[in-house]
């Protein structure tokens, strides 16, 4: 970079090479340095005007798509560009009337900009074509929840104030906010908290009401989307989960406060939820299960053994240890649990004359389950 | 609190092992939202008040709106705020000793606490006064006061207000002759003998700034200027405690010395700059100097100076001796050393009046925070701001606010633009 004065950094949400930098070159103009490779190069994109870059904002999953706000002529001025810099699009002119602070994006509808200013907060519903002034009061930092992003909170010398309806309506959110001056408001989208650094009190933290949990999770052997986790959604919000069993798995249902089968499952978040998606692996019969009785006889004494092969099932993805039961009527005992590597079993001292009837299962060591049986009788 | 520690065990439960339990949310209650300070410590000092009768008690007061009061009862190692005020307080004092009174001049009114700061009364204003600057207590009077301030109308000179009478009657005494702006410094009372005065600060007129010392030996009703052989701001003024006649001067061109009550002066042999100063009652001999990011001390009266860094931050704004430590204000926050000035490390456990342009939250961990403290540099915190500390990269951004980012998928890089360019 030349001698420059930079006064804005962005960085791509998803790709932390890209960094894109506002500020004023040596010879006054407006400019944006922009590096994919994490700072080594830095590309200038100049604007069509002089003054300094006072705040920059990436489109979330379009970063060609940058707004720059900046002081040119002593008024606030907002440029967007949609080929990464190449060429750039004034924003609102002679809408702001004050100096532009902060940008916010939200981060589902991206067309929808907030943009906080010394003169109030403004909002543009068509990525900056139009714009509104929906707050009257001197606007330092803006933040959109990102896990509902009708709320907004606009913070200033007066303290927080939020909106639940896309900042139509306010109201001040200020208990417990001893020092009011605020510089700079952010979301830590996975606890849901704000924080809001200060003039003169520090940072401090809120975690704002109205909202329900949702609480996703899934057994092994499968993953749901989205990704299992805890969600704050507002009442009403309709979510919907998939469910995708990993390779030899199968979806079984959904538990909690869900059930059946239903994939994918929409489910609304009118209270505090918890849903469970439960994978179970493929298991298969081991093949082959065959028995046969044999007299062994030494010089003191004679016992009959029921000997047992089987052949393992390749469908039972990677080995899988046996567990071998003895049917007793309406019942059966477990016999033996044999691991994986084991394709015979000899049952010593049996009655010579009576029939035995086994049952071998193949089982999933992780979970404890137990896939379908083979059978055989030994007479 | 509560749900915060419930939010946590919901994370927790959700990334533990595929068959750990999923509990479900307790309802949360949603009506009684509020703010929760999560630091970093400290503040950037207006200033620093020792209790006359316990050298361990102290008040501060930091510059935020409100404007809020500490105090500390264990030397500064740890701190309470006791006082908001809406009004921006701009001096404090104790009372004279074992009177319990705590005194605060803001910008707009005189406030008296007989309960520890736990409510404050406001006194009436001095009349004809345009700026109120620095309060000083009567050293036995617990309704005396003094206050130093722009006096005037139309142009505006200091001006010295007095009351005996917990400021139900005032007599005020021009200090200065008329400049276009006037701006009290300091104000030092006599611990003995209160009709004793020092003043220091600056009118500037049509033409020149002059820098301004003056003593009054009758309470206030005549002045008389001592400032010869100064040619600085005169940032503070102390009186030896055991010596009151021994006077030193903070000045960006050294620390001046005078043995006769301001009579006479002399500047320091050796270098020495300083903001805030502090004479050592138990040794009258050692003083202490406070500039940026660096102390003087001496330890023959004002000759020669050593200078000492490490473990400072920030333009000093006020010394002071608290028993077997000495603590140094600033901008930055409160340091204290408990090694006579050797070793020095941030005394400000409890105050929470930093300025913070911006911070920046780690989006792949919701525990690392990054904080830009203006006078101070980046605090980082790994527990959600439980605990901080200062990243080794010292560089205040001041005013700027949204000059980092950190990376996406690492948390500890944090990208920032680098300062002195343009």
């Amino acid at each position: 970079m030349q001698t420059t004065k930079i006064d804005a950094l962005a960085v791509h949400s998803r790709n932390s090479n890209h960094l894109f930098a506002g500020g004023r070159t040596a010879d006054g103009a407006m400019v944006l340095y922009i590096t994919t490779d994490g700072g080594v190069n830095w590309l200038a994109k100049t604007l069509p005007a002089s003054g300094t870059a006072s705040a920059v904002a990436v489109h979330p999953s379009n970063e060609l798509i940058l707004y720059v706000a900046g002081v040119k002529d002593n008024e606030g001025v907002l440029y967007r560009t949609t080929d990464g810099g190449g060429t750039w699009t004034q924003s609102g002119a002679k809408v702001f009337t004050g100096y532009l602070t902060a940008l916010a994006l939200d981060p589902v509808s991206p067309f929808r900009i907030y943009a906080a200013s010394t003169d109030g907060l403004y909002r543009s519903e068509d990525s900056g074509v139009t714009w509104t002034r929906c707050l009257e009061t001197s606007t330092a930092a803006v933040a959109v929840d990102p896990a509902a992003p009708s709320h907004v909170y606009a913070g200033g010398w007066a303290g927080v104030s939020k909106s639940t309806d896309f900042g139509r309506s306010w109201t001040d959110t200020n208990r417990g906010l001893t020092v009011k001056a605020v510089n700079a408001l952010e979301f830590v989208s996975s606890t849901g908290s704000l924080l809001a650094s200060t003039q003169g009190g520090g940072i401090y933290q809120i975690r704002p009401g109205g909202f329900n949990f949702l609480m996703l999770g899934a057994t092994s052997g499968g993953t749901i989307e989205p990704k299992a986790g805890l969600y704050r959604r507002t009442p009403g919000t309709r979510v919907t989960v998939t469910a995708a069993p990993d390779s030899n798995h199968s979806f079984l249902g959904w538990s909690g406060d869900a059930s059946g089968t239903a994939n994918p499952l929409t489910i609304t978040v009118d209270r505090d939820l918890v849903v469970r998606a439960e994978f179970l692996r493929n298991l298969f019969a081991p093949l082959e299960f065959k028995g046969r009785k044999e007299e062994n006889r030494s010089l003191l004494f004679v016992e009959y053994i029921n000997i047992l092969t089987w052949r393992p099932n390749p469908a039972n993805d990677s080995v899988a240890p046996y567990r071998l039961y003895l049917v007793e009527g309406t019942t059966q005992r477990l016999v033996a649990s044999l691991s994986s590597g084991v394709f015979e079993y000899r049952e010593r001292g049996v009655d010579k004359d009576k029939a035995s009837t086994y049952r071998l299962v193949a089982v999933d060591p992780e979970t404890n389950q137990e896939g379908p049986p083979a059978t055989v009788t030994v007479k | 609190m509560k749900r915060g520690f419930l939010i946590a065990g919901l994370i927790a439960a959700a990334v533990l092992g595929p068959r750990a339990a999923l509990t479900r949310p307790q309802p949360v209650r949603t009506d009684n939202a509020a703010w929760k300070s999560i630091g970093p410590d400290g503040g950037c000092l207006r200033d620093l008040a020792v209790n006359p009768g316990n050298p361990n008690d102290l008040l501060a007061v930091f510059d935020s709106t409100p404007s809020q009061i500490y105090r500390t009862t264990n030397g500064g190692n740890t701190w309470k705020r006791i006082s908001l005020f809406g009004d921006t307080i701009l001096s404090i004092a104790f009372g004279p000793q074992g009177s319990g009174r705590l005194h605060a001049l803001g910008w707009s009114s005189v406030y008296c606490s007989r309960n520890g700061g736990s409510s404050w009364t406001q006194l009436s204003n001095p009349q004809g006064f345009t700026g109120l600057e620095q309060i000083a207590s009567h050293p036995s009077n617990p309704n005396g006061l003094f206050i130093l301030g722009r006096i005037g109308s139309e142009t505006t000179a200091l001006g010295l207000a007095r009351t005996t009478d917990g400021g139900r009657t005032w007599k005020a005494k021009r200090i200065s002759s008329d400049g276009n702006t006037a701006e009290g410094y300091c104000l030092r009372v006599h611990p003995r003998n209160p009709s004793v005065i020092y003043v220091s600060g600056h009118t500037r007129g049509s033409s020149a700034s002059r820098f301004i010392i003056s003593r009054s030996t009758n309470g206030g009703d005549s002045w008389q200027d001592i400032s010869a052989g100064t040619t600085s701001k005169v940032y503070d003024l102390a009186l030896d405690p055991n010596n009151p006649s021994q006077i030193y001067a903070a000045t960006e061109w050294g620390v001046y010395r005078s043995s006769d009550a301001g009579d006479n002066w002399r500047n320091s042999s050796s270098y020495s700059y300083a903001y805030g100063l502090a004479v050592d009652p138990a040794n009258s001999s050692v003083i202490y100097a406070g500039y940026q990011k660096r102390i003087y001390k001496s330890t023959d009266g004002g000759v020669t100076w050593t200078a000492i860094e490490g473990g400072l931050a920030g333009n000093c704004r006020r010394m002071a001796v608290a028993g077997n430590a000495v603590l140094f204000g600033s901008r930055a926050g409160i340091y204290r050393s408990a090694d006579a000035g050797a070793t020095w490390a941030a005394a400000q456990t409890g105050i929470r009046a930093g300025l913070v342009p911006s911070f920046f939250v780690a989006p792949s961990s919701p525990n690392v925070l990054y904080a830009n403290v203006a006078d101070r540099g980046f605090y980082q915190s790994d527990r959600f701001g439980r605990t901080w500390s200062l990243l080794p990269y010292f560089y205040s951004c001041d005013d700027r606010g949204r000059i980092a980012a950190v990376d996406p998928g690492n948390p500890r890089t944090l990208y920032m633009v680098a300062p002195g360019q343009g």
